[in-house]
């Protein structure tokens, strides 16, 4: 399953999980008991307490591991500087002159690339999408800042990159396609 | 009831609730546009998207901050002795604030976010004249609230000591002195709230001298400024909502929350972590320092953990096989804590970097933080508002109309919120006035359907406002 359908999927069940309690908890009050006292859910508390931080902390040790900042330990194939400006992306491909003549530029597929993005002028965010439409990484265009990304691009297409920080009134208009082959 | 009603906040405290759901119905309807135009239902406007985005935006984050905290002056006067004057100084100058605002947005068409990532003020294509009046009308509000904020450590600061208010003698395993958990929740609040204001007016400093100087910021700084003030802000003003609730959903259950040593400690906690848990907002910015990173995702996870044990599981307790009264009131708080929980859910979602990576700035930003209020903190300032006119006017009457209101809110409430939910998990990003590119065609589709849940919600919003303002009249006629 897609990433983001899993994460969807795992916040519907505990809402639904959620919504579910709240209402036991309502309808409790159509026979209410006057006899019972808050301090009998204290044990109850006390396991919730146990099992929350259980849960979160093996999640956060699970989590570290999938950080998307760079390794030391790997070697990029190829590193390519992005400049985001008001309103498109500048990607200098190695061995392209400025005027962007020759042979098309593109991304070799399945090697790690690394980019170097920053902005000439406001923040921006360069969020790159898959042919299918759903983001594969992102990271942030920062003036005076340079942020690395590193991305392998498993599968051959058109990836489009979008502008994903607001940045002004034709945000909306800000992208760029990257061929990967 | 009646004891009550003498409470020598009542006048203010309806001018701030009328002026805040008043407020309310402009600002939502603004968001109605937003959904419009996303839409693709009205093209001839797009222009306006991004201002009223950021009217939108400063707007509901402002008026549910100063909701909250009158609500919590309300209710303090049973404790505490706070300042009338300052009352009457911080709704004057809110006011103003708020005016000199819509100045620099609508003549002025300043468009830079609610939060104006720096240097994005500088570089629009708005006159100067709407940035520097956008930042004053930023600082008359920074000013204002923490004047407000400092009456209110001030009163709290007569009656205990600072180490009694936030509960210590009962993490050292005493009793005594007796501190309300009210005065324990909204001193740690309010003493975060303090650090939000000064940070935001650090902020302001620098953009002020930068008009002055010309010499430029840096802006990861700005940033980290910018989110430390934002981030805190908003969560506060539901943490002071969370406050009301201890204090006055008791009176409909019949049981009372008690201060000890896991509610101190739970709100102490809160008071460190809200402080870190900003961080998430940077996850992107890869030039931040990592350890950042690693404190942002443990200070949003461990934030959760007093959030669901004391307060919601609290509120759970304090309910379950009681013989409690529903109305609107306590309906609305019920509901509104449910919904602080599962936007909470959202949040931590995103909060994890790995998740974040895939859902930074896309519509699952606004879904969740719109859950947060909508259906958290909103249901329990309205709830809240519902229950003071109730008491100045000195009425009881459940309201036939409660359950339309209520069914008509939630499906509108949690219909609009899934929209965005959907529509985040297709990758469609927040702050685009429209989706014309192929790899986000399904924007349109989803701001539709937002747009008609959002319009049951808001006609939820009016009929609320109806019957609140009929007893609105009615408290006010009783307080002349």
């Amino acid at each position: 399953m897609q990433s983001q359908k899993l994460y969807l999927t795992i916040f519907l069940l505990i809402g639904l999980l959620i919504v579910l309690t709240f209402r036991y908890i309502s309808r409790s009050t159509k026979n209410p008991n006057p006899e019972w006292v808050v301090k009998k859910a204290y044990k109850f508390r006390g396991i919730l307490f146990y099992v929350q931080m259980i849960v979160l902390f093996v999640l956060l040790f699970f989590t570290f591991s999938m950080l998307p900042y760079s390794k030391s330990n790997e070697t990029p194939n190829l590193v390519i500087p992005v400049d985001a400006m008001m309103f498109s992306f500048d990607i200098k491909y190695p061995g392209t002159d400025s005027a962007g003549t020759g042979q098309k530029p593109y991304i070799p597929v399945n090697q790690l690339i690394e980019f170097r993005v920053s902005s000439k002028d406001v923040n921006h965010d360069f969020a790159i999408y898959s042919p299918k439409g759903d983001i594969i990484a992102q990271v942030q265009a920062m003036p005076g800042y340079v942020n690395v990304l590193r991305v392998k691009f498993t599968e051959p297409g058109v990836y489009s990159a979008l502008c994903l920080e607001y940045c002004g009134m034709a945000h909306q208009i800000m992208k760029t396609e990257m061929e990967v082959k | 009831m009646e004891t009550k009603s003498k409470n020598i906040f009542s006048s203010i405290t309806l001018w701030w609730m009328l002026t805040v759901i008043i407020l309310f119905i402009v600002l939502a309807f603004l968001g109605l546009f937003m959904r419009t135009e996303q839409a693709n239902l009205l093209p001839g406007l797009q222009e306006y998207f991004y201002s009223a985005m950021t009217l939108h935006g400063i707007g509901m984050a402002g008026i549910w901050y100063v909701g909250s905290m009158a609500g919590v002056i309300y209710v303090s006067a049973k404790y505490i002795s706070p300042s009338k004057k300052v009352q009457n100084f911080s709704y004057i100058t809110s006011v103003l604030g708020i005016v000199v605002i819509l100045i620099s947005v609508v003549i002025g068409k300043f468009a830079a976010g609610w939060y104006f990532l720096y240097p994005l003020p500088f570089k629009g294509t708005w006159p100067m004249w709407s940035t520097v009046a956008f930042l004053l009308g930023i600082t008359i509000l920074g000013v204002s609230w923490l004047v407000w904020n400092f009456d209110y450590l001030r009163a709290v600061s007569e009656k205990y000591k600072l180490h009694h208010a936030l509960g210590w003698q009962y993490i050292s395993g005493k009793e005594e002195p007796v501190t309300p958990p009210f005065i324990t929740i909204t001193t740690t609040s309010v003493i975060a709230c303090f650090a939000a204001l000064i940070s935001a007016v650090i902020l302001i400093i620098f953009y002020f001298t930068e008009i002055g100087t010309e010499k430029m910021n840096d802006a990861l700084l700005m940033k980290n400024l910018t989110f430390f003030f934002g981030h805190l802000i908003v969560n506060l003003s539901m943490y002071l909502g969370v406050g009301i609730v201890y204090d006055v959903f008791p009176e409909y259950t019949g049981r009372y929350w008690k201060n000890n040593r896991a509610v101190s400690i739970a709100w102490n906690f809160v008071l460190l972590l809200v402080l870190f848990a900003y961080f998430h907002h940077l996850y992107m910015d890869f030039a931040q320092p990592v350890w950042m990173q690693y404190a942002g995702q443990i200070a949003s996870y461990t934030s959760s953990i007093p959030a669901a044990i004391m307060s919601i599981f609290g509120t759970l307790a304090i309910v379950y096989k009681s013989n409690i009264k529903w109305n609107l009131s306590s309906s609305f708080m019920f509901l509104g804590i449910m919904g602080w929980a599962i936007g909470g859910i959202g949040a931590v979602i995103d909060s994890t970097v790995a998740v974040n990576t895939v859902f930074h700035n896309t519509l699952w930003v606004p879904a969740h933080f719109h859950t947060y209020m909508i259906a958290g903190l909103v249901m329990i300032i309205m709830g809240y508002f519902f229950h003071v006119v109730l008491e100045i006017s000195e009425s009881n009457r459940n309201e036939r109309t409660s359950q339309i209101i209520l069914g008509l809110y939630l499906i509108g409430g949690y219909g609009f919120v899934m929209a965005f939910y959907m529509a985040g998990a297709d990758s469609i990003p927040r702050r685009y006035s429209s989706y014309g590119w192929d790899v986000i065609s399904k924007g349109p589709f989803w701001a539709e359907m937002g747009l008609f849940f959002g319009l049951l919600l808001f006609l939820a919003i009016l009929l609320y406002f109806i019957v609140f303002f009929n007893k609105w009249k009615k408290a006010y006629h009783t307080l002349q």
